[in-house]
């Protein structure tokens, strides 16, 4: 993710990694985020329990989330936009791919 | 049903388009004759109408690579025990993807587990594909449950 994140435009100290949803939430408390690249299946805390969590505080309404990952399962997929996921990048994808996205989501090239 | 071939399809689609690694299709004699150990192994479980596993095997040099891909590092920086552990999980996790999508369609209804490490011997029968690159060797296996239960009677 990493590598096509930087190939798609986006310097790498703009980009913070967390490795679960747990410290995905970490990272959010401390740092100013403006777009999270969400993968769903995740151990300690999946994205979906990210994903509302961060949908529940009205502190964090600012992020925009996108959901990058190889889940298909589209009652899954539409669960996730009830808790505010903007779209949805199915894996493998192209650098291409993501910055379309993130130009749609945030209104600005990378 | 996903056959040899298009199992062939689309491991070296995603191969191309998640870390630019070009392979081509070989085979198991071949594999061994130039002498490559798929040593590192990780699966990755699908339920929903019906269940299976995606295998993914690789050689030490496959793996370097791939990792050195994903992570846009050089492949002298990559530790086989750490980022090659990783990179072979999500390969799993991709693949697995990959495969429900075309076992499900645009309605999948499967859900993929986490990807876990395995060994060489715990892959189960099923459909399998095996590839090479500049760099080592892949082997894909697609265990659908009712394939390995066949096996088991």
């Amino acid at each position: 993710m990493t590598k096509v994140v930087k190939l798609a435009g986006i310097s790498e100290d703009h980009i913070h990694e967390a490795g679960n949803g747990q410290e995905g939430l970490e990272v959010l408390e401390t740092v100013w985020i403006d777009l999270v690249l969400l993968d769903l299946n995740m151990p300690v805390m999946d994205g979906e329990e990210m994903a509302r969590r961060v949908h529940e505080r009205g502190d964090l309404g600012h992020v925009s989330i996108v959901v990058v990952s190889t889940e298909s399962n589209r009652e899954r997929l539409d669960r996730m936009r009830r808790y505010g996921v903007e779209e949805t990048l199915h894996k493998p994808f192209e650098p291409e791919d993501l910055c379309r996205l993130i130009t749609k989501v945030l209104g600005v090239k990378p | 049903m996903i056959t040899s071939e298009r199992l062939v399809e689309i491991v070296t689609e995603a191969l191309e388009r998640t870390c630019f690694l070009v392979s081509d299709p070989s085979d198991q004699e071949a594999l061994v004759d130039r002498g490559h150990r798929l040593a590192r192994s990780a699966a990755i479980r699908y339920s929903g109408p019906d269940s299976g596993d995606v295998h993914v095997l690789a050689s030490d040099g496959f793996l370097q690579e791939l990792a050195s891909s994903m992570l846009g590092v050089e492949p002298e920086e990559i530790d086989l025990e750490v980022e090659g552990r990783d990179a072979i999980r999500e390969l799993a996790n991709i693949l697995g993807g990959s495969v429900i999508l075309e076992l499900g369609g645009d309605n999948c209804e499967y859900r993929l587990g986490l990807p876990e490490e395995t060994t060489p011997a715990e892959v189960a029968p099923g459909t399998a594909c095996h590839l090479e690159s500049a760099f080592g060797a892949l082997k894909v296996v697609w265990s659908p449950q009712e394939a390995a239960e066949g096996k088991a009677a």
